[in-house]
């Protein structure tokens, strides 16, 4: 363990931290993180209207675990300009829970292994099929966004011609300067009447197993969910199962093109893979959640009001000293490793079992096919900032036709 | 020995049956875990040493070993 950060007053310069800012050239923010955080794990900018920004492991882990304090009403900061609360992640306790058990099932770990291993695998051969004779591409666009897109419209149950749509509206919503507030606004609209059509649907047959059909059969305390409380669900879904894995698999994808000596250990041994996984999920976090402060309270040596907004910037938060010894440094076997990337406590993440099935597949399949690979062209690679963080450029060449 | 899983405070991660699928599995859809006694055939130290690390890498801090009572 190293020492603690000093913690004196607010230190400036995070008073115009900026986490929606894009940085050019494909820059990722961890150097920047980790300078706030040598400072003060918490800090305070005054970019929209003020907010606490939390970069250390143990004021995040505080965080997670008191959500009578820290509430989830809105986990997004600026918040998106929604009709209704996303349902579970934007309730607090006692009703989160009422929800949260309707979809467990669908997120199982035993289930989600038996049942989306062999398909997971099959669509990762298929799109590795699809670019492998060309010994180019932007592993991002052929392989990291494709991958969480079938396994959300399988999820949800919807045609994966809608794909395109769906992520046209997501990165609308997530990804859009907030200096442009309509683009957003059409885009949350459309994706509600979408949804609502599909819910039409399940009305009239909700045998199926997917979740719009469970959500369509579901009762809370005797009671069919509400229209909002559907939407509210059916946004989450496509929010969470997409964008944070297509982020997660394409910084994961970075660091492998740019990093043979461990591509070549996990080559040799693919036994290491799972945890590599786990290592990947922390040295690239996608998601940097924000909490609604309920009461005033002090958390590593600030002091927060009732109604301040805080983001932890779990990108940050996982590479924290005090957590991870060596923290800038990628160890795939590296144990512990209670990185905060799914959350914790209540709201942790359900599809974490899906996450990193997903993830792992991706690697063993890849490094099988195409164990040497690299980065073609250093200027088109891209970071995207904001809430759901990660690289979305990643183009590499390799030694084509690979292996079978 | 005594392998204490607390129950509020596990919210299913699975990093246990991950880690040591041998020596833990899900109970449930919601993915919290349930110890699996007298599944290794490993002698006690090493073990022991299995159980500390799964231990160690739970992110609720949910799983306890109690060494203090003889081998159950």
């Amino acid at each position: 363990m190293t020492e603690s950060p000093q913690m004196t007053g607010c230190p400036a310069s995070y008073a115009d931290f900026d986490h929606m800012t894009t940085k050019p050239d494909g820059e990722s923010p961890y150097a920047a993180y980790r300078e706030l955080r040598a400072q003060c794990p918490v800090g305070r900018s005054e970019n929209y209207g003020g907010f606490w920004v939390v970069t250390g492991y143990p004021e995040a882990y505080e965080i997670l675990h008191n959500p009578e304090v820290f509430s989830s009403r809105y986990i997004t900061f600026p918040a998106y300009p929604q009709d209704a609360p996303m349902v579970p992640i934007e309730i607090d306790p006692p009703e989160h829970a009422l929800y949260r058990s309707l979809l467990a099932p669908a997120f199982s770990p035993r289930r989600t292994r038996e049942t989306w291993e062999d398909p997971i695998r099959a669509v990762t051969n298929q799109l590795i099929d699809g670019f492998i004779d060309s010994g180019r591409c932007d592993v991002y666009k052929t392989l990291a966004e494709p991958v969480p897109c079938y396994m959300g419209t399988t999820l949800l149950g919807l045609p994966d011609e809608d794909a395109p749509k769906l992520l046209g509206w997501v990165s609308a919503v997530v990804d859009n300067s907030p200096s442009d507030p309509e683009t957003p606004m059409i885009a949350m609209q459309q994706q509600y009447e979408y949804f609502a059509a599909k819910l039409d649907e399940r009305r009239k047959d909700s045998s199926g197993d997917d979740v719009l059909s469970r959500l369509i059969r579901a009762e809370v305390d005797g009671k069919k969910l509400s229209q909002d409380e559907l939407l509210g669900f059916c946004l989450l879904l496509m929010l969470a199962s997409i964008d944070t894995t297509q982020k997660a698999m394409g910084s994961m994808m970075w660091h492998l093109a740019t990093h043979p000596d461990l591509r070549h250990e996990l080559v040799a041994d693919p036994s290491k893979i799972p945890t590599a996984v786990d290592e990947m999920l922390r040295f690239y976090s996608p998601s940097q959640p924000a909490r609604l402060v309920k009461q005033d309270v002090e958390l590593g040596g600030q002091q927060f009001k009732a109604g301040d907004v805080v983001i932890m910037m779990v990108g940050a938060v996982d590479r924290d000293e005090r957590e991870f010894p060596d923290a800038e440094t990628f160890i795939p076997d590296r144990s512990p490793n209670r990185h905060l990337t799914f959350g914790g406590h209540i709201h942790k993440c359900m599809g974490a079992h899906i996450a990193r099935l997903e993830l792992r597949i991706v690697i063993e399949e890849f490094l099988r096919r195409i164990p040497d690979f690299e980065i073609e062209d250093e200027t088109k690679v891209r970071w995207n900032p904001g809430q759901v963080q990660g690289y979305i450029s990643v183009p590499i060449k390799f030694p084509a036709g690979g292996r079978a | 020995m005594k392998v204490l899983i607390d129950h509020n405070r596990c919210q299913g991660h699975g990093r246990c049956y991950d880690l040591e699928p041998e020596l833990f599995e899900p109970l449930d859809d919601d993915g919290h875990s349930g110890f699996l006694p007298g599944r290794s055939a490993d002698d006690v130290a090493v073990l022991v040493s299995r159980l500390h690390k799964v231990s160690a890498n739970c992110p609720e801090r949910a799983i306890t070993i109690d060494e203090s009572e003889s081998v159950e």
